[in-house]
């Protein structure tokens, strides 16, 4: 699954409108990886100890190392999403670089390159596979950033949570919802129990959500 | 790795692979009885992380080359997982540092090197180079949260005394991986954890090929 030089790549770097590499590929993972994630070609991430028992020695880094340095004992483990499922993935982790500084700018600005690439490919009439159904794949996809800019009150308020609109195009960007952090964590965290809001695997990191049945193509 | 005949290796494929047991069973049966003893197999006990592949390289449990005997379809083992999981990892090298992400889960009763052994057979031409790294179990492991900071930084350090000092930076590039890999106690400990391959002795093969040519 290897396919560095294909379509999309050139559409997203060609037609991004962003000369920096890493929130190219950033834009090129995002779309790819969330592609086959939906599709049930790649897993994503869950919690490990409830859906794969078999991953590891969960009980002994549990015991042996969270429980040491009293931190949450929850382990996130890669599953395939199955219908019905939800699953979660690190931008952040997968492309730090693209992210070192100002998370949000930055994820604003890969949504800007796809923004962009849909919209050359849409004026110069060319199918992109991974562009050509984007409101399909969003209605799937919730984001999590952290951000220094817009502080709210509460334990999470450097958190940003949202989802994009990508049904209109030629606007240059994604118009944003935003949505209660409790929504982008369940069913998988409970309202008392969420994540740290300083959790580096939740620093800029995607839901992806197989509830509700909305055909995905396959790439 | 240990050797197994197919009387002792059968069981085991039965528990997990019923169909394929019988398969083989009617292969062995119509061997004849001189190379029935070489139509055994390998049992390879991988320890969590430990690579089953490293960059294409089919690797033993102990971290060396695999026999070459091993080697059925191309430079690639046919083996068949009897538990836990293995992890295809796609190792992305960003800014120098070395990203391993998840790709694929291989679970127990799938087969290992079976498409590049029907390749093989097939003799088709122009197939990629293999690279994959396959480890066992998952190396791409999460903790919802990490010793970041320096008073848990600290706790661990309390129990592990071999620990570094806090260094707010490297802490902040070290992956799960690392730390497991890192408190030695941890480490040993979680190798106890295995899973298990077992690989077919070339024998099977050249065996089957036999039987087939003479249908």
């Amino acid at each position: 699954m290897r396919y560095n030089d294909d379509q999309l790549t050139d559409a997203l770097t060609e037609w991004g409108g962003d000369s920096n590499a890493a929130r190219c590929k950033a834009a090129y993972l995002l779309l790819r990886y969330s592609l086959q994630v939906l599709s049930q070609r790649r897993p994503c991430f869950g919690l490990a100890d409830s859906i794969h028992p078999n991953l590891g020695p969960l009980d002994t880094l549990k015991e042996e190392l969270l429980q040491v340095a009293r931190l949450n004992p929850t382990i996130l483990g890669p599953m395939y999403l199955h219908a019905g499922q939800v699953g979660f993935l690190s931008l952040s982790q997968l492309v730090p670089s693209a992210f070192e500084q100002s998370p949000e700018d930055s994820l604003e600005n890969i949504f800007k390159i796809i923004s962009r690439a849909r919209d050359a490919a849409v004026k110069r009439n060319v199918a992109v596979p991974g562009l050509d159904n984007l409101p399909g794949l969003f209605s799937r996809l919730r984001f999590r950033v952290r951000t220094g800019r817009q502080r709210q009150k509460g334990r999470h308020g450097s958190v940003l949570t949202f989802k994009v609109d990508c049904s209109q195009s030629g606007a240059g960007t994604f118009p944003r919802r935003s949505i209660p952090i409790e929504a982008f964590y369940e069913p998988t965290f409970s309202a008392v129990n969420l994540p740290p809001s300083d959790s580096r695997f939740f620093r800029v990191a995607m839901k992806l959500d197989l509830r509700e049945s909305i055909n995905i193509p396959e790439y | 790795m240990r050797r197994l005949d197919f009387k002792e290796a059968s069981e085991l494929i039965k528990a997990v692979d019923a169909e394929l047991e019988a398969l083989l069973s009617a292969v062995w049966d119509q061997a004849p009885k001189a190379c029935q003893r070489d139509l055994c197999f390998f049992l390879a006990r991988y320890p969590y992380t430990h690579f089953v592949f490293k960059d294409g390289k089919a690797l033993a449990p102990d971290g060396k080359p695999l026999a070459q005997d091993l080697l059925v379809a191309g430079r690639l083992p046919v083996g068949l997982i009897l538990d836990n999981s293995l992890e295809v990892i796609d190792e992305i090298i960003r800014n120098e540092e070395v990203i391993e992400f998840p790709q694929a889960l291989l679970f127990k009763n799938q087969l290992i090197g079976l498409w590049e052994l029907i390749d093989e057979q097939l003799q088709v031409e122009g197939r990629p180079t293999r690279n994959e790294t396959i480890s066992s179990g998952s190396r791409s492991l999460k903790f919802l949260e990490f010793p970041t900071q320096e008073v848990k930084w600290n706790r661990l350090r309390a129990r592990y005394r071999h620990l570094s000092t806090h260094h707010k930076e490297s802490v902040r590039k070290l992956k799960e991986i690392d730390l497991i890999e890192m408190i030695s106690e941890i480490d040993q400990k979680s190798k106890q954890w295995v899973t298990q391959v077992l690989y077919f002795s070339a024998s099977w093969f050249a065996e089957l090929q036999r039987q087939l040519a003479e249908r």
